[in-house]
């Protein structure tokens, strides 16, 4: 089955968004990364700020990340609600066209379709430490933390709301080091496998 | 109205008062419950006195097992929320299947402790054989049968997360009356029913929790339709294990605090029979009180956390504001009642020999419910905004850090003779404006970094 879906999770600091929005340019597909906030903001009556700072984000680090969130007496709390309007969201997108998927856990909710190519593009502590001091204009060690802070608690949210491990092999199709391969050849990788 | 436009548009003051309303109904039942089956105990013609003694000592183990249920299903129930969020129906009979095997479980370990652990354990708050015998049978029946209240916590979760919080509700109303009805006439003994004393009040207690759980495991079985049942979704799965205890046990040991605090009290006064006794039954008056702001404390809870997500500054603060005002007002009510009728109270559980401390007791503890009431409320507060450390280190100094010190310094001065028991009763006040103190500098400083960079 042709992949008309891309989903890129990947690591700070990685390229994966660069590299997703350029295979979108080549490919002539919708790309979607922070555009898909402002959806979710309206399916669930939230801000795009706090969606912005934590859909994809946990609120603390570790295993009780979400132990002390406020929830209603159904158990729900508010990054439930937002989890569940990002689901929607993307479920719909995928139903509408062909597109290309930044982050969001795209991979997990889109699991039972057959046509999503799903790509986790990691990289080499030294080159993303570069390409964040030069993105953010911060200090080597603020970007030693700021990807450690970050991967971290997109890791817990990823395996708080979905039942894999976030960056484990089995869940994508293609698993790119961008420091090694360079961005180019990391492009031309995926849309050589949308062609199946 | 839809849900989330209720959240988003309906003042906060009316919301909130129709959130909380069910819900602090809810609490104050549990806590009626507890203060029903004392007075019947305290009206015995023989050993009444031995007996609301025993009573006291059991209670931090009755709570226990309470805290181990309802944090248990708490983790249940927001695995279970999220689950159905996702329309994960297979995962959601697993998780409820998993949180029944825990269930299972936690009964086991309640089972062993009634049969092998009772008697050290009432034995290490007293030296009194007549208490002993009778905190020994009456703790055993209550956790030997101690199904009942631990299947009903998970129940009753269960039945929340499906939004049907309402046949919950009934599951527990219709045991308590069980219990009320079957209260005099085990105690007593009337008609064909022998009187039993203490253990009378055991069994009525056991069997209301029981004919609770039992109507709850209908409404589940016959209403939760959202997912299947069966015993094979009870098969015990580590991954959704760990996923229960990630959100309950934390629930767990915020609520264990109380028990070991009220142990420790125990202990503290185990000189003074009678002031445990005047103790145990002011903590049943006291839960009462506080209870009516913990059932106000959920509703603040969601209606602020979802007013942080919309980012509305005004109805952040307008939760805040009724949050506090709401809470005080049910406090001053409480305040006013236990300072005008502590008498009354004193007869209604015909305290005897501890009449006066129990007086004194009223007269003093109760100054506190404005600032512990407030307590609550902050807690609320900080959860909503991402301030979950700060809410357990204010449960911590309420219940740990401050109160238990200063309690067992105070009863240093009492033993010695120089100072009567009301000194120990001080520290209740002391340690609850301490902590008020507290969380007024963690509210402002949580204001001022999440509310007030707020657009």
């Amino acid at each position: 089955m042709s992949k008309r879906i891309i989903t890129i999770s990947r690591e700070f600091g990685s390229g994966g968004r660069f590299i997703g929005e350029e295979v979108a340019k080549k490919l002539g597909i919708a790309y979607y990364d922070k555009d898909i906030i402002g959806q979710i903001a309206e399916k669930s009556g939230l801000s795009p700020e706090y969606i912005q700072a934590n859909a994809e984000l946990s609120p603390k680090k570790g295993l009780f990340a979400y132990a002390f969130s406020g929830r209603d007496i159904t158990g729900k709390s508010v990054e439930d609600m937002v989890y569940e309007a990002q689901r929607k969201v993307i479920l719909e997108i995928a139903e509408k066209e062909d597109c290309v998927i930044i982050g969001r856990n795209a991979d997990f909710i889109l699991k039972d379709r057959g046509d999503v190519l799903n790509v986790f593009i990691h990289g080499d502590m030294t080159q993303k430490m570069q390409r964040i001091c030069k993105l953010y204009n911060v200090t080597e060690a603020d970007a030693v933390k700021m990807i450690n802070d970050t991967d971290k608690r997109r890791r817990t949210n990823y395996n708080f709301y979905t039942e894999q491990k976030w960056g484990m092999a089995t869940n994508y199709t293609l698993s790119l080091n961008s420091s090694v391969l360079g961005y180019d050849m990391c492009q031309q990788i995926i849309i050589d496998c949308t062609k199946l | 109205m839809a849900e989330s436009n209720k959240m988003k548009e309906m003042p906060v003051n009316k919301l909130m008062v129709q959130m909380g309303i069910p819900m602090i109904l809810s609490m104050a039942l549990q806590a009626v419950y507890n203060i029903v089956d004392s007075a019947f105990v305290g009206n015995m013609k023989v050993g009444s006195e031995a007996a609301l003694n025993a009573l006291t000592l059991v209670f931090p183990v009755q709570m226990l097992m309470v805290a181990v249920g309802i944090g248990t299903g708490v983790g249940t129930n927001a695995l279970l929320a999220r689950t159905l969020g996702q329309g994960n129906t297979k995962k959601a009979a697993k998780v409820a299947g998993n949180s029944l095997f825990l269930g299972v479980i936690i009964y086991a370990v309640c089972l062993l402790f009634g049969i092998f652990g009772v008697k050290a354990y009432i034995s290490s708050q007293t030296v009194d054989s007549e208490v002993i015998s009778m905190g020994t049978s009456y703790l055993r029946i209550c956790c030997v049968i101690s199904f009942g209240i631990i299947f009903f916590s998970l129940f009753e979760k269960l039945l929340q997360a499906t939004g049907r919080s309402l046949y919950s509700t009934i599951g527990q109303v219709v045991g308590a009356v069980v219990n009320i009805i079957l209260d005099p006439i085990m105690i007593y003994g009337i008609g064909p029913v022998p009187e039993m004393g203490v253990e009378g009040a055991a069994y009525a207690t056991v069997i209301g929790q029981v004919v609770s759980a039992v109507l709850l495991f209908v409404f589940h079985v016959k209403l939760n339709k959202e997912f299947e049942h069966g015993v094979k979704y009870m098969k015990p799965d580590a991954g959704i294990i760990k996923e229960i205890y990630a959100i309950g046990l934390p629930a767990i040991i915020a609520q264990a605090l109380m028990s070991i605090m009220v142990y420790v009290m125990n202990l503290i006064l185990k000189f003074s029979p009678s002031a445990q006794t005047a103790y145990g039954l002011f903590y049943k008056v006291q839960q009462f009180v506080l209870f009516l702001a913990f059932g106000l404390r959920d509703a603040i809870t969601p209606i602020i956390a979802f007013a942080y997500g919309m980012g509305s500054k005004k109805r952040i603060k307008d939760g805040i504001k009724y949050g506090l005002i709401y809470t005080i007002v049910l406090m001053i009510i409480g305040v006013a009642i236990t300072e005008s009728f502590p008498g009354a109270f004193a007869t209604l559980f015909n305290a005897g020999q501890s009449r006066e401390y129990f007086i004194s007791a009223m007269r003093i503890i109760s100054i506190s419910f404005i600032f512990a009431g407030i307590n609550v409320a902050y807690q609320g507060i900080y959860q909503a905004l991402n301030g979950g450390i700060e809410s357990l280190v204010i449960s911590l100094l309420r219940q740990l850090v401050i109160i238990l010190p200063l309690a067992g310094i105070f009863s240093i001065f009492v033993k010695n003779g120089q100072m009567g028991v009301s000194l120990i009763w001080w520290a209740f006040p002391i340690t609850e404006l301490v902590a008020c103190l507290v969380g007024y500098a963690f509210l402002k400083r949580i204001k001022k970094n999440k509310v007030d960079s707020l657009g």
